[in-house]
């Protein structure tokens, strides 16, 4: 009764090649596979036509959907042609690792974290699971990659490439499996701790094969990760398996599909998925007889798409150059390694920064899976199913309006949920019309589409909520911003969605981007809002802290740039840092912090002072300081007259006045001196240039509010009649005094004057 | 005689070495080389023969970059090692010269002034004018020598010589031959004929390659120190190198100072603070290790002639500048920024702060 156990790499094309050869050698009668046997129930949906891989079976514990479990799968995962296999041929065909309703129960403790909760979903490679085990300093232990281990010992890089060399790029079939074999037995010897979540696996995995032996199965072959081979064809292990298996927790767990990408495979997510290179592996699966000539091809490919020249001369000396590193390094082919190098050396001129295009197209690859329509729910949509009950909404396909109360709890958590869906991208909720600062009302417009559950299945690669999804999303979202202005209102977006990681990881982006950009009225717009949120603590748990240093950063990064920002700019970008000087400013003056200020005056009394500045922002700058009393009488004075001076351009001058007066018409009504400035300047500009420049000056003036217009229509009105000052003896003393006690009553001076 | 050679070439100063690993050698050779390609690996990055010799490494760093560039050679294309200045290109070039054809003589140096007579060939002008073109009357240069006898030419600073000049490598390197039409006749290269040149990336007021020689190249980076320990260590060696003709004695501060000017290079040429957490903007300059032995010996020198012997911020202060701004505006604003997000919060810069706070 023949049990061949094979031991493969997880998601290795190599491996899986190898499998389909000893499974059309063997014709088994049964065929075992690694994995949760309540996956069982989804097997058939392994052949079915409309099933694309990448996808991956999803686990969770239905009371908690945070505590999950993903089982992915390529096309080239030995796991799954095994399983299509079986299924091609009718073989029976099972799952036999330990259920995941003891595995999940087992994991109740799981950290709360977002990163961390998603660090221990997915499985992958043995060294993953590993990773989930109950005790820390076992889980310490097995992070130290056993085939890194064997990669030292053998000389390779790490244990990826020992795999590649050693076992994936082999071409026979059999013998390796045995090789395979021997190899984990004696290094299981060496490193004979095993971790308690694998011993019960272990264990688990021997009781199924015992009792898949029991029903009379004669043939079996069971496709296991390499690790456990020694384990189960070890026979001395089999005892004690029962005792072990004993009273283990529970808990209900349900299971779906969800389709997959192969960048959620890839190490860069941060997933800890374990293939640093699915699009490789791809590659590796497809093109079993290519010397590199085809991948190469590929990223000549990519290279021109990326307007990038890549003739066919550099294909070829890159196929050259790869195939001597490998006869140099004692392969029988190149690898990965030897492509990236080789198409650094001849291809980019030795500079590595455009393989991050062939790292992001090829090598991982933006290949997306898809399942068929029927398969069971993912848990996001319950969630996302439970809010709306939960915030008594309904999902409804005529468009509806709502008002909420953000003094409300419920209305609060309801503006929360319309938010993170928003930064999902899905358009269930949408705002009616822009509400002004400072007020509790929103308006929302709701109007469902079923297509909507699509968009919010397909977002559950980012997690199992509607919090932690839209949470990874947004990081994800933050690091694809490229400049100043998306990122902050990327930021705007999610500060009202309380995802406390995200925003933080926004606004480090922003911190990155604003050291790299040298847009300084961009940076002046992000800087407003910061400020906001760090003086009226906007985001309840932003890190304050965080907060504040990148306000700082910011700030020092806009003073040196705007010394210069207003040399050589036109109209249009003057009115714009105009008005971003005056937010700032206003920002500035809210943070009531001394050093703060002090800079910022510094700075703009130096743009103040320069010749070259353009005027408006030059006018804003002089009022500013005026504002400040940091200018007296005379010398503002002297400033006008200089500004407006005569051999000034008048357009020049125009626009001086306009960033000067910009906030108000205090000044005109109130300081004589300088209104006889202007009003000078402008009875001496000829009839041609007055015309020219009266929209100027109008639309100065239309900034004002009327009752402010009309004093001033008042005020000139006056000064023309000759009358200066009003005057005394015009005031009807006894008429006066009438309302003098009602005065009193007012502020209550009457107790006063009867004393 | 030999003892009173400055510098002794690669093939002779370490001829000792060569001759062991040519005597354990059991590598295939392609033609015209030496030793074997992996042997040529050992020569460089050192390493114990079996027959327990020991082999001092010559490059200090990546043994990938190595592999690539020997690779490149069992290939028949062009190799270009690019970087900044003191990246050990040159260093690098001779000793790969010196293990593959045991001649690291043959050498065109690259200036403004190379032309295409040092390149190709020249006449003996006299010879020419008496007895008109002939064989005798054609001066050969490295490159010719090269060809004919299947060896390695080296040529430095191949970006410093002019673009035309440059381009007449391009028929060399891609046809392997040179012709002289003044004799109807042409100079075939021979096997294990190639070039190896060197090239500045970062220096300006460099002639570009053009694509069409660039084609002809594998070009491999080598790459700055890669840890600050590492260049610390390359700077303190030098310097103390420049202090033994002087009385200034080293102390542990002296240690700090040189750490904060590698710091400061090191976290401006990269765009980021060591720790990682700070984005920063890079100015024009290269801001190499050897600037920054520059303005270490220069500090040196000023706090000795004009200070009171110690080294000072203030000494050093200038110099940062000097080679930090170079462009009066953009690079102004870069450390200007620098100082206030970086120097001025860190603890224990006060003083770096202020001295180059006042003098910006």
């Amino acid at each position: 009764m023949p049990v061949h156990v094979l031991g493969i790499r997880h998601h290795g094309p190599g491996s899986s090649r190898h499998v389909l050869h000893v499974l059309e050698e063997l014709h088994p009668d049964v065929i075992l596979v690694e994995g949760p046997p309540e996956g069982d129930t989804l097997l058939k949906w392994f052949s079915h036509a409309n099933m694309k891989p990448p996808v991956a079976m999803l686990a969770y514990a239905t009371d908690n959907p945070k505590n999950a479990h993903f089982y992915p799968f390529t096309e080239y995962s030995p796991e799954w042609n095994a399983i299509r296999f079986a299924q091609e041929k009718d073989i029976p065909v099972r799952f036999m690792d330990l259920p995941l309703h003891h595995a999940l129960a087992g994991t109740g403790t799981v950290t709360e974290t977002v990163t961390e909760t998603v660090t221990v979903t997915v499985t992958v490679t043995d060294q993953e699971i590993e990773g989930y085990t109950i005790d820390d300093k076992d889980s310490e232990q097995v992070k130290e990659d056993p085939f890194g281990y064997l990669a030292k010992l053998t000389g390779f890089d790490d244990g990826d490439l020992w795999w590649e060399h050693q076992v994936e790029r082999a071409e026979t079939a059999l013998e390796v499996f045995d090789g395979i074999t021997e190899v984990i037995s004696a290094l299981r010897e060496e490193f004979p701790d095993v971790q308690k979540i694998d011993a019960l696996r272990e264990a688990w995995m021997r009781k199924i094969l015992k009792s898949t032996e029991k029903e009379g199965f004669q043939n079996i072959v069971v496709v296991c990760g390499a690790w456990h081979v020694p384990a189960l064809t070890d026979s001395k292990k089999f005892k004690g398996d029962n005792s072990l298996l004993k009273g283990l927790p529970k808990t209900k767990i349900e299971m779906t599909w969800v389709p997959w990408t192969y960048t959620r495979m890839s190490f860069h997510t941060g997933y800890g998925a374990g293939v640093r290179s699915p699009g490789w592996y791809r590659y590796l699966w497809q093109m079993l007889d290519d010397d590199g000539t085809y991948w190469l091809s590929k990223t000549a490919a990519v290279f021109r798409e990326n307007a990038t020249d890549v003739s066919s001369a550099h294909i070829i000396e890159s196929v050259k150059l790869s195939n001597a590193l490998a006869a140099l390094r004692n392969y029988n082919k190149p690898g990965l390694n030897e492509h990236i190098e080789s198409t650094i050396a001849v291809m980019c001129m030795g500079d590595d920064v455009l393989m991050k295009l062939i790292w992001r197209d090829l090598i991982v690859g933006s290949v997306i899976g898809e399942i068929p329509e029927g398969t069971p729910q993912a848990p996001i949509y319950r969630d996302f199913e439970k809010s709306v009950k939960s915030l008594r909404l309904k999902l409804s396909e005529t468009p509806k309006s709502i008002t909420l109360d953000l003094r409300k709890e419920t209305d609060l958590q309801k503006s929360i949920l319309f938010h993170r869906l928003k930064i999902l991208k899905i358009q269930w909720a949408y705002e009616a019309f822009s509400r002004g600062k400072g007020t509790f009302k929103e308006e929302w417009t709701l109007q469902w589409d079923p297509e909507m559950v699509i968009e919010l299945i397909e977002k559950a690669i980012w997690g199992n909520t509607i919090e932690l999804a839209a949470n990874q999303f947004l990081i994800h979202l933050a690091g694809n911003c490229n400049s100043i202005s998306e990122i902050s209102s990327l930021i705007e977006d999610a500060i009202p969605t309380e995802l406390t990681t995200g925003i933080e990881t926004a606004l480090q982006r922003l911190d990155d981007l604003s050291a790299s950009s040298s847009d300084i009225p961009a940076l002046m717009a992000a800087f407003a809002p910061l400020v906001r949120i760090k003086r009226y603590g906007n985001v309840r748990n932003t890190d304050l802290v965080m907060i504040s240093s990148i306000v700082r950063s910011v700030f020092y990064r806009i003073l040196p740039g705007l010394e210069y920002a207003p040399n050589g700019i036109n109209e249009e970008e003057a009115l714009n840092l105009t008005n971003r000087i005056r937010e700032v400013h206003d920002a500035v003056l809210l943070l009531e912090e001394e050093e703060f200020s002090d800079d910022w005056f510094t700075t703009i009394q130096k743009v103040a002072d320069s010749e070259q500045s353009a005027p408006m922002v030059n006018g804003i700058c002089c009022k500013i300081l005026y504002d400040r009393n940091q200018f007296d009488e005379e010398e503002t004075a002297s400033v006008f007259g200089r500004s407006l001076s005569l051999a000034n351009p008048p357009s020049a001058s125009a626009a001086w006045i306009e960033g000067f007066l910009m906030d108000g018409a205090s000044i005109l009504l109130y300081d004589d001196v300088i209104r006889n400035i202007i009003s000078r300047w402008l009875i001496g500009l000829n009839d041609q240039i007055f015309q020219e420049i009266i929209p100027l000056l109008r639309r100065t003036v239309s900034t004002y509010s009327p009752a402010e217009k009309r004093q001033l229509a008042l005020k000139l009105q006056q000064i023309q009649s000759g009358v200066t000052e009003p005057d005394d003896t015009r005031w009807d003393q006894k008429r006066a005094q009438l309302i003098i006690p009602f005065y009193a009553s007012l502020l209550e001076l009457k107790k006063q004057n009867d004393e | 005689m030999s003892e009173n050679i400055l510098r002794l070439p690669a093939e002779k100063e370490f001829e000792a070495e060569l001759n062991a690993i040519k005597e354990s050698d059991s590598g295939k050779k392609p033609e015209g080389w030496q030793m074997s390609p992996s042997s040529v690996l050992t020569y460089l990055m050192g390493g114990k023969l079996k027959s327990g010799f020991e082999i001092t490494p010559k490059y200090i760093g990546n043994k990938r970059l190595m592999e690539i560039a020997i690779a490149t050679l069992t290939t028949d294309r062009a190799l270009l090692l690019y970087g900044l200045p003191g990246t050990a290109k040159s260093w690098v070039s001779e000793h790969i010269t010196a293990a593959i054809t045991g001649d690291s003589g043959l050498l065109v140096q690259g200036t403004a002034g190379t032309s295409e007579e040092a390149v190709r060939y020249g006449w003996n002008y006299a010879l020419l004018l008496s007895e008109g073109p002939s064989e005798r009357a054609l001066v050969e240069t490295p490159v010719m020598r090269a060809m004919k006898h299947g060896k390695i030419v080296r040529v430095e600073e191949l970006t410093r010589i002019g673009s035309d000049v440059q381009d007449s490598l391009i028929t060399i390197l891609s046809e392997k031959m040179l012709p002289v039409p003044e004799l109807n006749t042409q100079v075939q290269a021979t096997r294990g004929f190639n070039v190896i040149a060197t090239a500045n990336n970062r220096d300006k007021g460099v002639n570009d390659l053009s694509s069409a020689l660039k084609r002809r190249f594998n070009t491999v980076i080598l790459p700055v120190p890669a840890t600050i320990e590492e260049e610390v260590e390359i700077v303190r060696q030098r310097v103390t190198g420049f202090l033994k003709t002087s009385e200034f004695t080293p102390d542990k501060s002296f240690t700090e100072e040189i750490k904060r000017v590698v710091t400061i290079f090191r976290e401006l040429r990269n765009g980021v603070t060591i720790d990682g957490k700070t984005k920063l903007k890079s100015p024009g300059g290269t801001l190499s290790t050897a600037e920054a032995i520059s303005v270490m010996n220069s500090g040196l020198a000023l706090s000795q002639h004009f200070g009171d012997g110690k080294l000072q911020a203030d000494d050093l202060a200038s110099g940062i500048i000097g080679t930090i701004v170079k462009d009066p505006v953009q690079d102004k604003v870069v450390f200007q920024e620098y100082m206030d997000t970086v120097m001025k919060s860190r603890d224990g810069w006060k003083d770096v702060y202020r001295s180059c706070r006042d003098l910006i």
